[in-house]
């Protein structure tokens, strides 16, 4: 609202005083969010950093076992192999808060499967295909806890961002303007205090005047 | 059926760890060696002429040398030539190179099927029996978690008696179908057991089967090329049941690693040992616990092929596809270094398919490792340079 359409009021006066008060206080609250939401974000990254390396390390073994497995098995037993796997990995996704910022909680289940359930018989399979799936099972239980420590990483960094627009937004924009209000209110208050005690002055002495 | 049963000259702690019927006096369903029609000669001349077409020895580290480029320019010309021109509108790169050396494989096979007469054919029948066990093991696989035709036939290699029309025909059908298809087949009975859960069961049932039925073919081996034969086939029984019992007692020891303090916990192995082995005695050794068991096999004739990956090395970091390999390595050795001494026999018809066999899986591992960027040094580890 431009400082011209204020109502030079003392009640609006008190309503925007209210109102700085309040905005004082959420502005101070987000504030305080905000530094605790990048703290919190900055606990997750360091988090995060060491899965993204153990996720690149574990898709470069899988890589790498898949890329023997076919040299040495063949693609044909790989693949057939593969065509054998009948418990897909499944996950649940649940969620918990971080100060007001909901986040994912995924977890895994069948990921990791006996040697005996994975759908092969192990007669007529070998240590290749074997290391395959070990090296597999690994990386999808790596994906799982990045999707989760990412997810939240973002969701936080999307929080933070929002919070940092409030913040400035009140404390550039929203609470400057309503003391601009307030000045201008209390600036217009004080002229008509003075000009109805001019005209005051100017009525008491005509009244003077008169009864003279 | 076990008539005989012969000692073997070991020590008395060895023998323990060594099968309790070495010697089997198991009849042949083939015609006694030199009775019944066969054509030793003729077969094995023919096979020898195949067998020179093969890449020589010195040819793998050549190819080790050369780029993926030019290791597939030399494949193209080479006997791969046809298979290489009539898949490349199907396939490309590596793929192209893998299917047309299972092609060119599987049809040497049928080759070698076509110009074995009685006995011999019987024999190499029996052997190649294992392509037809994994086309049925793919089609089921594929069949039980709808997995689409086109791929299903993709993964097939008909080097045995299965034709690629029979199994095409196969893909088609639901698993009741091809499950009634088999009934009349040696495979029937094992694959009427089959109830939709129990797919591994019947995979492992129909790997002892493939064992079994070759054991039984070949029978008492009474000339000393029949014994070479016996000799490989329970060579790589036992290396199959070792290889087995490697995988399940790390996997068991890993396991009981994570539950800290509670006694060992073993599984039961029984419907997965292959019988008839040459050397090991799985009774004894599937009973144990992983270091009792590394103990136990230093008593075998394994240990020192082995030795150098089991040795010293810590539970987590023993690589088992290192020990498979060189296993792999020690069998195909063995069973080609007294070829010679059979001229006129199975041998030189077994020793081709197996040449055969190592070279399309030689040739795979060089393509394909090189096109995965492995160290050429991991690459020549899993070659067998026969």
């Amino acid at each position: 609202m431009a400082v011209q359409d204020v109502k030079p009021t003392r009640s609006e006066l008190q309503d925007l005083q209210k109102r700085i008060k309040l905005s004082q206080n959420g502005y101070k609250l987000l504030k305080m969010k905000r530094d605790g939401l990048i703290l919190e974000f900055f606990k997750i990254l360091n988090q995060a950093r060491g899965v993204r390396e153990e996720l690149d390390a574990a898709y470069a073994n899988a890589v790498e076992k898949v890329n023997l497995a076919s040299a040495v098995d063949g693609s044909f037993a790989l693949k057939s192999a593969s065509f054998a796997v009948d418990a897909v990995p499944t996950i649940e996704l649940k969620s918990t808060n971080i100060m007001g910022v909901v986040v994912p909680k995924i977890e895994g289940s069948d990921v990791h499967k006996p040697l005996h359930q994975r759908g092969y018989g192990l007669v007529g399979t070998d240590a290749y295909i074997d290391d395959v799936a070990d090296a597999y099972e690994i990386l999808v239980e790596k994906i799982i806890v990045a999707a989760e420590l990412e997810t939240t990483m973002k969701r936080l960094l999307d929080d933070i961002e929002k919070t940092k627009r409030r913040v400035n937004a009140l404390e550039f924009k929203v609470i400057p303007e309503f003391q601009e209000q307030v000045k201008f209110i209390r600036l217009r208050l004080e002229e008509m205090e003075r000009e109805s005690m001019s005209s005051l002055k100017k009525i008491k002495k005509k009244k003077a005047a008169l009864q003279s | 059926m076990l008539n005989t049963q012969k000692s073997r000259k070991n020590s008395k702690s060895a023998q323990d760890f060594l099968p309790n019927s070495v010697f089997k006096n198991i009849p042949s369903r083939l015609p006694a060696f030199g009775k019944g029609s066969s054509n030793y000669p003729y077969a094995v001349t023919r096979i020898r002429a195949m067998r020179v077409k093969l890449f020589p020895r010195d040819a793998y580290p050549r190819f080790l040398n050369m780029s993926l480029d030019e290791i597939t320019r030399k494949i193209g010309e080479s006997e791969y030539k046809q298979d290489i021109d009539e898949l490349s509108r199907e396939y490309s790169g590596v793929n192209l190179i893998e299917h047309a050396l299972n092609r060119n494989m599987a049809e040497s096979f049928q080759k070698v099927l076509r110009i074995t007469e009685g006995e011999p054919h019987e024999l190499v029948l029996e052997y190649l029996r294992v392509f037809d066990i994994e086309d049925i093991k793919t089609i089921l696989r594929g069949k039980l978690h709808s997995i689409p035709e086109d791929q299903i036939l993709q993964s097939l290699v008909t080097g045995g008696e299965l034709r690629y029309t029979f199994l095409s025909g196969l893909v088609t059908k639901s698993v009741d179908e091809i499950i009634a298809s088999f009934s009349d087949s040696p495979y029937g009975p094992i694959l009427k057991r089959f109830d939709g859960n129990n797919l591994p069961e019947i995979e492992n049932e129909l790997g002892k089967f493939y064992y079994e039925n070759l054991f039984e073919a070949i029978g008492w081996p009474g000339s000393a090329d029949r014994k070479q034969f016996d000799q490989f086939v329970r060579r790589e029984i036992d290396i199959k049941n070792l290889s087995l019992l490697l995988r399940v007692k790390k996997y068991e020891a890993l396991e009981n690693e994570e539950r800290e303090g509670t006694p060992c916990i073993i599984e039961d192995l029984s419907s997965m040992m292959i019988p008839h082995g040459l050397s090991l005695n799985t009774e004894k050794l599937k009973t144990l616990c992983y270091d009792d068991f590394i103990e136990a096999l230093r008593l075998t004739p394994y240990w020192d092929v082995i030795s150098p990956v089991l040795e010293n090395s810590d539970l987590k970091s023993v690589s088992l596809t290192e020990v498979e390999a060189r296993l792999t390595r020690y069998n195909l050795t063995k069973v080609t270094q007294n070829s010679r001494l059979f001229l006129i026999s199975i041998i030189p018809i077994l020793e081709f398919i197996i040449y055969k066999t190592n070279e399309v899986r030689n040739l795979r591992i060089i393509v394909r490792g090189k096109s995965a960027g492995m160290d050429n040094e991991l690459i020549k580890n899993r070659l067998v340079i026969l």
